[in-house]
């Protein structure tokens, strides 16, 4: 199957190294991910919170010029958006036409959308992940936190169980970690009122990171740019504002993949990460003393 | 669909109408099981919960509806939707309800998110790209200048909007200790509104302020964005989708 990559403005900015681990990831397994030329801005919460019709058509201007390719996604906020408007434009005629008079020609809902976690697991295959693997992360407790908008609302997005998502955890046993059963995998972080009203994302990424540290794990591995933004760069915040003790490093699940592929810690930008990880891979025998951050 | 749900949706007033007409979401469908509010991550600070909020559409509350804190604090996670045995659609009635919100002239005082929307909005019509570090500097320019409109509304005199200027101009030179000591000494003679207000827009301005040089040093943050061909019909675009809502 021939992709093209959507990357979206997080992985351009604050998840740069989302973007970089993903390219690496994708080299490791001979996965093309030429980028969508051109691509704008999917709108996110702020065109579906105040325009309905414009948070169809920035996705629709998008998706219409994969030119039938599948459209590869890592951020899960543009994953949402683009599935979310091909479920308005092939459901609904009306839609489809409003869009159609906005954008400025038709688009029939219908290129396809994935994110990086399905096409791993569904188009890469087990086998191939696996004779890719060169370092295995033997004895890292991990927790796969999916956050909402992989796995919700099911009938949009249908990526996996709604209420427990196993994708995530699958890689992670391919790359010998490993996943623990915990109840936060899809709590919500706050998203984007981490900006408008950080004290909702405190609260929220707090209850995250306090049962992630119940459940024992090393660190929490991530497939959205806003949830890691929140509960890394936050981490501090929130530890001065409940008392708490977390130190806990949270990755994307492309980097934990990276380093089991024998990446090195530059490829997949392991030094952008706020709670810095080098300490946690050395006890594991994962990163090499001189190559951790 | 099954006939009784057909039924279901022609009663109810003319909020619940138009909630449907906007959002697609049918508040008429709901038997109040709460199965939303006891999901739901901004349940536990909400002025109004997620079944009440849907109970008040019925009612046509429009007031208590349109002007509640609870449709902006909203995170869209979905988890409503997801779980509703009727499969009303209260987050994506949310989005209409904030539309609506705005029209009425109804938004409750003390949220940034329209403003955070506008700012958003203007920088993927302009640039076609969101670059987080401009996005922020306008937010925070949208929020000061929130400030001293809220300033000019407390007291129309002179040297209340002297002090308050060179006030805002401190409060970059010394960005750590100066908030503090303006709301202190300025704001005392503000009325309680207003010094909340103000006391929340100082707190939005001021925050994170101190994430950004770690942020560029972890190389997360880029001084300059991406600019994206195609503005004319970019804007055009946004023109049409303005004049094109239900």
């Amino acid at each position: 199957m021939s992709y093209v990559f959507f990357p979206g403005c997080s992985l351009d900015g604050t998840a740069r190294d989302f973007h970089r681990s993903t390219l690496a990831v994708a080299a490791r397994l001979g996965l093309d991910l030429p980028e969508l030329p051109d691509w704008t801005c999917c709108g996110s919460t702020a065109a579906h919170g105040s325009d309905a019709l414009l948070a169809d058509a920035l996705p629709a201007k998008n998706l219409s010029a994969a030119a039938g390719k599948t459209v590869a996604v890592a951020c899960a906020a543009c994953y949402s958006r683009l599935k979310t408007a091909n479920h308005h434009i092939a459901g609904d005629w009306v839609v489809r036409a409003r869009v159609a008079e906005v954008v400025g020609s038709d688009y029939d809902g219908r290129t396809p959308v994935m994110h990086l976690l399905e096409i791993l697991s569904r188009d890469i295959g087990r086998a191939r992940i696996a004779a890719a693997i060169r370092r295995p992360l033997s004895g890292l407790k991990v927790a796969c936190y999916y956050g909402c908008l992989l796995a919700r609302p099911p009938e949009i997005t249908r990526f996996d169980d709604a209420e427990n998502p196993t994708l995530m955890d699958q890689l992670m046993e391919i790359a010998g970690a490993t996943p623990v059963d915990w109840p936060h995998k899809t709590e919500c972080c706050g998203a984007s009122f981490s900006i408008t009203d950080a004290d909702i994302v405190l609260g929220l990424s707090n209850q995250i990171l306090s049962m992630a540290k119940a459940a024992g794990v090393d660190c929490i591995v991530t497939a959205c740019p806003l949830c890691q933004l929140n509960l890394d760069m936050r981490q501090k915040d929130i530890e001065a504002r409940f008392g708490q003790r977390y130190d806990l490093p949270i990755f994307y699940f492309t980097q934990l993949l990276g380093l089991a592929m024998g990446c090195t810690a530059s490829e997949l930008s392991l030094a952008s990460l706020v709670v810095a990880p080098g300490a946690l891979l050395k006890s594991k025998g994962i990163c090499r003393a001189e190559a951790t951050p | 669909m099954s006939a009784a749900a057909i039924r279901l949706e022609r009663v109810g007033g003319g909020l619940a109408r138009e909630v449907k007409t906007r959002s697609g979401a049918s508040p008429m469908s709901c038997f109040q099981c709460a199965k939303c509010s006891s999901g739901c991550p901004v349940a536990s600070r909400a002025d109004v919960k997620p079944h009440e909020l849907v109970r008040l559409i019925q009612m046509d509350q429009r007031r208590a509806v349109l002007g509640s804190r609870c449709i902006w604090e909203c995170t869209s996670c979905q988890t409503c939707v997801t779980r509703c045995p009727q499969k009303v659609d209260i987050a994506g009635m949310n989005d209409a309800l904030r539309a609506m919100s705005l029209e009425a002239g109804m938004v409750t005082p003390g949220t940034a998110v329209p403003v955070f929307n506008q700012v958003f909005l203007k920088a993927v019509r302009e640039r076609g790209r969101v670059h987080e570090v401009g996005l922020m500097v306008q937010y925070k320019l949208r929020t000061l200048s929130q400030i001293s409109w809220n300033a000019s509304l407390a007291s129309a005199r002179q040297e209340t909007m002297a002090s308050w200027r060179d006030g805002v101009l401190r409060l970059f030179a010394d960005a750590g200790k100066v908030p503090m000591m303006i709301t202190k000494s300025n704001l005392s003679s503000l009325g309680p509104r207003v010094r909340r207000m103000v006391a929340f827009r100082l707190r939005t301005l001021f925050a994170d302020a101190d994430k950004a040089p770690m942020m560029i040093a972890k190389g997360k943050l880029s001084l300059f964005g991406a600019r994206v061909r195609g503005k004319a019909q970019r804007k055009a675009m946004f023109r049409r989708a303005a004049g094109g809502n239900p």
